[in-house]
């Protein structure tokens, strides 16, 4: 198995914790991407064998859910929201601002591997549009060009 | 019960019931896509839309539970213009190509837009297009060997996916994405080859999935539906056969709810193309030095009673044999076995012509020699659990398969399944048992033994004692506590129905091994209970037919005895003709008949016996030894190619009549097309024949004619009607309905171990492919696209012994002959067996059989 052992006990423990297998393939597939960041045909695969599910279903799942990169992503995953709120503020020009500055388009890694830019459905952070999110942990929100600029150099030095 | 009106009309419906059943129970149209009866509704494509009083949105009718007192509307103003709505939206990324696309005159879509009656969009912007490549026009992307997606043209209404999902249980067709991008596809490039794959086609509602042979083909309009029976598998499934001219489009279903549910498998939809097939035999053919001839019916008819007249004169009617088709209608085989007993005067007719060991002819002395299914397809839906004995369901019944997966999904029947390979429907199971090939006649009685109660007498008490689990145990390869577990499992379930197929049909003890099921049916109660009892599934579309009309050398027609007085004397003051009582030759004896010289002539029915004989080259020769042999067929088989006379047979697309499926189900089927060429049915050309030797008596200018004769005559038959038979066909029932009343006394039944050929390690299995049946369907060209090549499907740790890997070409080798064919490794088959599918002619499987030993051993080489 590709998986390490810490994450398919992770998995395990995630399919007993409900009646219906299935419910446990949103939280198995979290725990597949903490390990390596995206999803792979082989560890999509694998997290099926282990839940007893078929292959078929945890990739619709997987490809509905759009936090969940399906190739390797950059050390920062930038995802931005480009739903309803968002866009009305501006999240569009948010895009193209980052594409800009860094140089790559949405869905590519830049050549240092540090960055990476995607788009994201709704987080449900309409209250403080257009917003971010870095790696599936961290909101940025509230965001203006000059706050993504600062972003940017506060990731970068770490 | 919940009252509500629909439109200012009551109506009553069950608790649980949507509003939409409700309309429809009242007649009244409200359009629907995602919405199927057999499908869990969700509630995706929001055409349903309906008002209902004092509710403050429009409701989606399909997923909204009726409540008593609910005053709904379904034309009114808002609801219709809520309902243009939900149009508008559907057609804004739906391309406009109605023209080029093959679902056209047959559209959901289509006609929900005329019937919403909005013909114009407020949405400019460029529709969503799904490209399958820069230079694509229409996007389409072939996903199977038969299937073609579009997925412009998707409203994600998603019935394909969740009807592979929720009924058939396949995952090889996926909705991917979300929101209008929502991509309906395959995984990884794999093509769908499921054998229900077809039905996604059928209920599509646009024109995203389409069919590879009938795409482009016809418009549905120009054609004619006519009602079909499928003449492949025993199941009966109803099929509508889509006709233009002389030629056959397609087929889908005709849903028939006691068989079929609505849903086919994809032998019957594809496997209509053999009709139009340029190999049909065109002419009579008559045999001038060696040679098959075109010639004339009339010639033909001439050289046949003359034939018959001489060989009578000369040697009686004991020397002539006749084999009738389990693929024929019961028409045909009644005719086909009135000629033999009138006109020639002989018994000598069977048409059991695949099995080495012939179990005993039916009979309705008692229900275990009855040999047949005493359940019906619908029981398995109620009964409370469900034992496979020797059958892999999903390639030789798939229709009954379904079934059995409705029954494990919907009503948590636990399923049991005992064979000695593994099958595809162990996802299924709770529990699957894998004894030995040749020992299941053990297990059942060591089952015997663990469920032994007051209902047996010492003296079986004390021989079944000697199938203790722990010896059984070493014989059969099955762990002692799992045959305890499984005996205690039987015992106590509260009905069940035991279903035995091909294995156990064919197996070298057959007739002891159905005893034994009866045994345990007998002991744990299943036999004398509602929707339990044992059953036995025969093959093909007729085979039950076959055995009613009395096709066989020792029964009259209704499984009666040839002696049985009162019986006989009726048949011959209708036959008008006196009926020989002396039992004729059985298949293997009308062989060893010719072979020795007694019987001197052979008249063969739609059967190849060449290639399905288990002694080929026996069959081979005793066939060149014929003096005369009358061939009636479709295609020039390997059997025709050897006769004297060539007679052209219509398919069951061509002719009308009846067929009897494997639950007793006596269905009607319309004529599709003309018979091609010069072919005629069968009934037809003994009629015919019997008629040109001046037998008035075989005067039938219809079907109906003779199956009224039939339905007045065969007791089992008493009673049906052909005017009535209408859609769903009906059950025989006669003695069958009685056997929860019946007594039964158990048998001994002892285990024959199978004595194994030195120099010979691997056991040969044969049967059917999930996309293929019997050797009719390896004419079909679209069943040959998903699969045309046969293969010898091994066991992994044997093939590694022998350094043999997938697709490397192997010599099987018997005593008797020897083939090559390519190797599939797999971990189904248990060690010391292989298995060879019967369906292609290229690969002469029978070749490697002995009809003497009833076990055959192979030995394995890489080429």
């Amino acid at each position: 198995m590709i998986l390490s052992e810490k994450t398919q006990k992770k998995i395990l423990a995630e399919k007993n914790k409900y009646p219906q297998p299935k419910t446990a393939i949103l939280p198995a597939l979290y725990a597949v991407y903490e390990e390596f960041g995206y999803l792979s045909n082989e560890t999509m695969k694998e997290t099926g064998e282990l839940l007893n599910i078929p292959f078929l279903e945890i990739v619709e799942v997987a490809s509905f859910y759009t936090m969940f990169p399906k190739k390797p992503t950059g050390k920062y995953f930038l995802q931005v929201c480009t739903n309803l709120s968002c866009a009305l503020l501006g999240a569009e020009d948010l895009v193209k601002h980052l594409e800009e500055k860094l140089k790559v388009k949405t869905g590519q890694v830049t050549p240092d591997g540090v960055f990476s830019i995607g788009r994201v459905e709704c987080l449900g952070s309409c209250g403080t549009a257009p917003m971010l999110q870095v790696n599936n942990l961290h909101f940025q929100e509230d965001l203006t060009k000059e706050k993504v600029d600062k972003l940017l150099e506060e990731l970068k030095k770490s | 019960m919940v009252k509500i009106n629909v439109d200012g009309k009551p109506v009553e419906v069950e608790e649980g019931q949507t509003v939409l059943q409700a309309a429809l129970k009242l007649g009244i149209y409200c359009p629907t896509f995602c919405w199927h009866e057999k499908l869990e509704p969700i509630g995706a494509c929001r055409i349903c839309l309906v008002e209902i009083e004092k509710s403050p949105k429009l409701a989606v009718s399909c997923i909204t539970k009726a409540m008593e007192g609910m005053n709904v509307h379904v034309s009114s103003p808002k609801a219709i213009d809520g309902r243009k709505g939900v149009m508008e939206m559907l057609l804004v990324n739906h391309p406009l190509d109605c023209p080029t696309c093959d679902k056209g005159g047959e559209c959901d879509l289509q006609d929900v837009a005329y019937y919403v009656k909005n013909d114009r969009s407020r949405f400019g912007e460029p529709k969503r297009r799904f490209l399958t490549s820069a230079r694509s026009t229409f996007d389409e992307k072939q996903i199977g060997p038969l299937m073609y997606l579009t997925m412009n043209r998707c409203i994600a209404c998603f019935k394909c996916v969740r009807m592979l999902k929720e009924v058939a249980g396949e995952y090889d067709l996926g909705a991917f994405g979300r929101g209008v991008f929502t991509e309906i596809d395959v995984v990884k490039d794999q093509p769908i080859t499921n054998e229900f794959s077809g039905n996604t086609v059928e209920i599509c509602p646009v024109g995203c999935l389409t069919s590879k042979p009938f795409r482009y083909a016809v418009r549905t309009w120009l054609t004619q539906k006519k009602s079909s029976v499928c003449g492949f598998c025993s199941d009966g499934c109803n099929l509508t056969l889509w006709v233009g001219g002389d030629k056959i489009f397609r087929a889908t279903s005709r849903k028939n709810d006691a068989v079929d549910e609505g849903w086919i498998c994809d032998k019957g939809r594809y496997g209509y193309d053999i009709v139009n097939h340029s190999d049909r035999i065109k002419t009579p053919l008559i045999k001038k030095n060696g040679k098959l001839e075109p010639a004339t019916w009339e010639e033909t008819f001439d050289l046949i009673s003359n034939k018959i007249k001489e060989t009578k004169d000369k040697f009686g009617p004991d020397a002539f044999a006749g084999i009738g088709s389990a693929r024929c209608s019961n028409e045909d085989n009644y005719l086909f076995q009135k000629f033999f007993r009138t006109v020639v005067g002989t018994n000598n007719i069977d048409h059991r012509v695949a099995f080495k060991r012939l179990l005993p002819s039916p009979s309705s002395s008692s229900i275990e020699n009855l040999y047949t299914m005493t359940n019906s397809i619908e029981e398995l839906e109620k009964t409370k659990m469900i034992v496979v004995i020797g059958c892999d369901i999903t390639s030789e019944h798939p229709i009954i398969g379904l079934r059995i997966k409705k029954a494990v999904n919907n009503y948590a029947t636990p399923l049991v399944l005992i064979n000695s390979k593994k099958t595809k429907l162990n996802a299924w199971a709770k529990t699957e048992i894998l004894p030995k090939f040749g020992t299941e006649v053990a297990l059942i009685n060591s089952l015997c033994n663990a469920a032994l109660n007051q209902k047996a007498d010492q003296g079986f008490k004390d021989w079944v004692k000697t199938y203790s689990p722990q010896k059984v145990s070493e014989i059969t390869g099955v762990e002692a506590n799992a045959i305890s577990k499984l005996a205690e499992e039987i015992s106590s379930a509260e009905r069940c129905i035991f279903l035995l197929g091909r294995d156990v049909l064919s197996h070298p003890q057959n007739q002891e091994l159905i005893d034994a099921v009866y045994n345990l049916a007998h002991l744990t109660g299943a036999l004398n209970k509602p929707h339990s009892g044992v059953n036995l599934l025969w093959e093909y579309n007729n085979s039950q037919g076959a055995l009613d009309m009395g096709v066989l050398p020792d029964r009259l027609p209704g499984l009666t005895p040839l002696n049985q007085a009162d019986y006989l004397q009726n048949v011959e003051k209708v036959w008008q003709s006196k009926i020989s009582t002396k039992p004729g030759f059985n298949i293997h004896q009308i062989l060893d008949g010719i072979d020795k010289g007694e019987v001197k002539f052979l008249y063969v029915m739609e059967e190849n016996l060449v290639s399905n004989y288990p002694d080929r080259k026996y069959a081979q020769a005793v066939l060149a030894k014929a003096a005369f042999s009358v061939v009636q067929e479709i295609f020039l088989s390997e059997t025709a190619q050897r006769a004297t006379v060539v007679l052209p047979a219509a398919s069951f697309a061509e002719k009308e009549g009846t067929f009897t499926s494997v639950e007793r189900r006596v269905q009607k089927f319309q004529r599709g097309v003309r018979p091609q060429n010069q072919s005629k049915p069968d009934w037809q050309i003994i009629s015919m024949l019997a008629l040109w030797m001046d037998y008035e008596n075989f005067n039938y200018d219809s079907t109906e004619k003779i199956s009224t004769e039939i339905f007045s005559l065969v007791p089992s038959y008493l009673g049906l009607d052909y005017k009535k038979l209408g859609n769903n066909g009906a059950q025989w029932n006669g003695f069958v309905s009685k056997k929860e009343a019946m007594t039964y006394s158990l048998k001994k039944t002892d285990l024959k171990p199978i004595q194994s050929e030195q120099g010979y390690p691997f056991i040969l299995t044969t049967g059917n492919l999930v996309h293929h049946c019997g050797t009719l369907s390896g004419y079909s060209e679209n069943l040959n696209l998903v699969v045309n090549e046969s293969f010898c499907e091994m066991n992994q740790q044997d093939a590694e012994k022998l350094g043999i890997k997938t697709n490397d070409e192997i010599w099987l080798e018997s005593a008797s002959g020897k083939i090559k064919t390519k190797a599939k490794l797999s971990s189904n088959l248990q060690p010391g067996m292989v298995f060879v599918p019967i369906n292609f002619k290229e690969l002469e499987v029978n070749l490697l059989m002995d009809k003497d030993n009833l076990v055959d051993w192979i030995k394995i080489s890489k080429v």
